[in-house]
């Protein structure tokens, strides 16, 4: 190549050289060979980020998780035994708690105890009762959750505003639990009874049927040294207790022989003659006594005794 | 003055691959160095978990055991619980109605008497009754609304919140004035 004078040449200092065959191999083997440590660093780097890293990252929240809840149901579990070795050293406060709070709120509707309770308090307030009838109810719906159950009992009785007042004290302050639902009264209208009232009360008594499991992971929440509970449990412990109870005993008595019946029987005709009946009256009962005794006559006779303390 | 190079251009191209070898060199080994730290950080993270939380059910297996061993005192507590629970709620809801006779007897005027009165829907109680004149109802039914009324119990003046007289008219027979009046309750003073 000519160059013109005047002109600087532009000679390259080096001169491309095209590449040999079989040298390219050769070069990437070599680059290999020079980044031999960095590719195995990062090979391992990968494989320790795949292998340990990321699972250990997916699991390590769920372990924290699993680790939280054990150390709570361990907590739990501690302050559950810390409660019931409490409870176990006061097993006699409890028993007796329980007792004083089961007379508050029955575990049976009990009716006649409680029919008989309200017809004490209502006379013991000067009230005079009378109507008492009853019916079982189910709680109101907000208190469905709680799951009693009520007795209902509907008074009808007569006194005075006083009087009323007083019933409703002593109703408050009674110890089975006997709420008033409503109450309404009007004023007697004859001229003799000026100052006296018909009242009506719908009362309603709950009761709770309690069968509690134990179970092993759910925490005792009752506290026997609760400010709350002992103030609840004093509340309680001044309201009035009716030992109202129907003890029924069955003794078995000596077997009775025919002869001390059919003297029984004949007491009993001479005790009807006297009591003025008619002679068909007479004739009549004494024919069922006769058909009593014949049954009788084919089996013994065991009397049973009821006393009703 | 002028630097000038004279170091050959395939030594210059042997310096920057040396320097691109030892540069990913280092950089490879020290992300490797790290990503084994963190790597190491969670395995023992996670060992110790483990072990911690093989320990925390070793302490549960035992604390089920001792409590299962206190079944009777657990039944006891939770029928105490629950019978507790339900007559705390029963009593905190229950309505004292000797208090409301009290304080609405404390309200009657002597020139009023009451002839009805009935507990009624939404808090109110319905009273009729005939007072002496028309002052001794009005005396009366202000006497019910006063807030401030000087005989009330502690806590108990706002106990009737509003009183509404729905109807009033003179007895001709026995010259009264007869009336009928509805009155709201705060239930929450009763309890």
């Amino acid at each position: 190549m000519e160059v013109p004078q005047g002109q600087l040449s532009e000679i390259p200092l080096t001169t491309p050289t095209a590449p040999v065959a079989g040298e390219q191999p050769s070069k990437i083997k070599d680059t290999l060979l020079n980044f031999i440590v960095p590719i195995v660093a990062l090979g391992l780097t990968a494989a320790l980020f795949f292998v340990i890293i990321y699972p250990t990252m997916k699991k390590l929240p769920i372990l924290r998780e699993e680790l939280q809840a054990k150390s709570t149901l361990e907590n739990q579990l501690r302050t559950k035994l810390a409660n019931l070795n409490k409870l176990l050293d006061f097993e006699t406060v409890v028993e007796e708690n329980a007792s004083v709070l089961e007379r508050v709120l029955v575990s049976n509707a009990t009716v006649p105890e409680l029919l008989t309770q309200v017809d004490i308090i209502a006379k013991n307030s000067g009230l005079s009762v009378n109507k008492l009838s009853y019916s079982f109810g189910e709680a109101t719906e907000a208190d469905a959750l709680l799951s009693y159950s009520v007795v209902n009992i509907s008074l009808g009785a007569v006194g005075n505003y006083s009087q009323v007042e007083t019933f409703l004290t002593n109703l408050e302050n009674s110890a089975r639990l006997v709420d008033v639902s409503t109450y309404r009264f009007a004023a007697e209208n004859s001229e003799d009874t000026v100052g006296l009232f018909n009242v009506t009360f719908i009362l309603s008594s709950p009761y709770l049927t309690v069968e509690s499991t134990a179970v092993t992971d759910d925490p005792v929440n009752v506290d026997i040294s609760d400010p709350e509970f002992i103030e609840l449990l004093d509340k309680v412990k001044k309201f009035r207790f009716f030992d109202i109870s129907v003890d029924t005993q069955f003794e078995d008595l000596e077997e009775s022989t025919q002869e001390e019946l059919e003297g029984t029987l004949e007491e009993g005709e001479e005790v009807l003659q006297t009591e003025g009946l008619t002679d068909e009256e007479i004739q009549a009962l004494i024919s069922e006594s006769d058909a009593i005794e014949e049954e009788l006559a084919d089996e013994p006779v065991v009397e049973e005794e009821v006393t009703t303390e | 003055m002028a630097n000038i190079n004279l170091i050959p251009q395939s030594e210059k191209q042997e310096q920057v691959k040396q320097k691109a070898v030892k540069t990913s060199t280092v950089l490879a080994i020290v992300l490797f160095l790290i990503v084994g730290a963190i790597g190491g950080y969670m395995f023992y993270q996670s060992t110790t978990i483990n072990k911690q939380i093989a320990s925390h059910e070793d302490n549960i297996s035992n604390l089920r055991g001792d409590i299962q061993r206190l079944e009777a005192i657990e039944i006891s507590a939770r029928n105490l619980g629950q019978r507790y629970s339900t007559l705390k709620e029963l009593l905190s809801s229950r309505n004292y109605y000797s208090i409301l006779m009290e304080e609405f007897e404390k309200r009657i005027p002597s020139t009023v008497e009451i002839e009805t009165f009935g507990i009624g829907r939404g808090n109110t109680i319905n009273v009729s009754g005939t007072g002496a004149d028309y002052i001794a109802i009005a005396k009366f039914v202000n006497d019910l609304a006063n807030s401030n009324f000087p005989q009330a119990g502690e806590g108990l003046g706002g106990v009737f919140t509003d009183v509404a007289l729905n109807s009033v008219n003179l007895d001709a027979q026995t010259n009264k004035a007869r009336f009928f009046i509805v009155v709201t309750l705060d239930e929450a003073l009763l309890r």
